[in-house]
């Protein structure tokens, strides 16, 4: 599969590789189409967008080539290019793949004022997803944090979670929170 | 003691908590038919994660939930309940 660098994402442009790469797991976005659901991908004749992220998982999958023009952009290109723009890409690559090498599908958190939003079935199907919060790594955590994770959450359960990398290991740590009425 | 702290332990005995034990300030075992592990965190004030993580782990190894009491400068107390999270394999994802 093929896609094309342009700026900040990756571009899929033929229809058939998008609509399979959607449907195996909800990578991307179908430009100009939200939300699409799996029963109709194959009504969509939009290309498909994908953040570097996903980009990059699916290229070290060995899943996707990607070019720039005609010259073809390796893995460690892709990256250096995520760490030069993105604030702390390496780290919130890590998370990222964390959740997507348990089978979880991971999309952009911006709507919910969060890093990522994570699903287990697909957007569109999943009651509420799980919203996660990023803490950079050796930053400390204050009573705000935790109160303002609260109010992203869709559901009245208030429950969100809390993603970092633990330094040096690079391991990554989720602490789950929930609003308590005692 | 630290006013803030109190209000915390004024606001659980007013929930019908009995404050079992002070391990240490700002943390402290509750009980209202189940015991509880609070730790509060004053509005402000920022907390090591692995801070955090210690009483995420006294929690785990006490089987006591932990609750994180949340107060801000004036005095108003908010609960969240805490603890880290071990994700299982996602039972719905497709196969590749």
């Amino acid at each position: 599969m093929r896609g094309r660098l342009r700026g900040l994402a990756v571009v899929v442009e033929d229809v058939e590789e998008a609509r399979r790469l959607y449907k195996s797991g909800f990578y991307g976005k179908f430009l100009l189409k939200d939300k699409v659901k799996l029963e109709e991908v194959d009504k969509i004749e939009s290309p498909l967008v994908l953040s570097l992220y996903e980009a990059l998982y699916l290229a070290e999958r060995g899943l996707l080539e990607i070019y720039d023009d005609e010259r073809r952009i390796d893995i460690d290109e892709l990256r250096k290019i995520g760490e030069i723009n993105l604030k702390n890409f390496n780290e919130i690559y890590l998370i990222y793949k964390y959740f997507r090498d348990l089978g979880y599908i991971v999309k952009s958190g911006l709507k919910f004022g969060a890093l990522f939003s994570v699903y287990e079935k697909g957007p569109g199907i999943d009651h509420a997803p799980m919203v996660v919060v990023f803490l950079e790594p050796d930053r400390g955590i204050s009573a705000t944090d935790i109160a303002r994770g609260g109010r992203l959450s869709h559901s009245v359960k208030k429950t969100f979670t809390l993603a970092t990398v633990l330094k040096p290991s690079n391991e990554v740590a989720l602490i789950g929170f929930r609003w308590a009425k005692l | 003691m630290n006013v803030l702290e109190e209000q915390v332990l004024n606001d659980l005995r007013s929930r019908g908590f009995k404050i079992v034990e002070r391990i240490e300030d700002g943390l402290f075992v509750a009980e209202k038919g189940e015991r509880y592990l609070f730790y509060v965190m004053v509005e402000g004030v920022e907390r090591p994660l692995r801070q955090l993580y210690r009483v995420l782990n006294m929690g785990e190894t006490l089987s006591t939930p932990v609750v994180l009491a949340l107060v801000s400068n004036d005095g108003v107390v908010t609960y969240y309940s805490a603890h880290k999270l071990r994700l299982p394999r996602n039972v719905h994802a497709q196969a590749p």
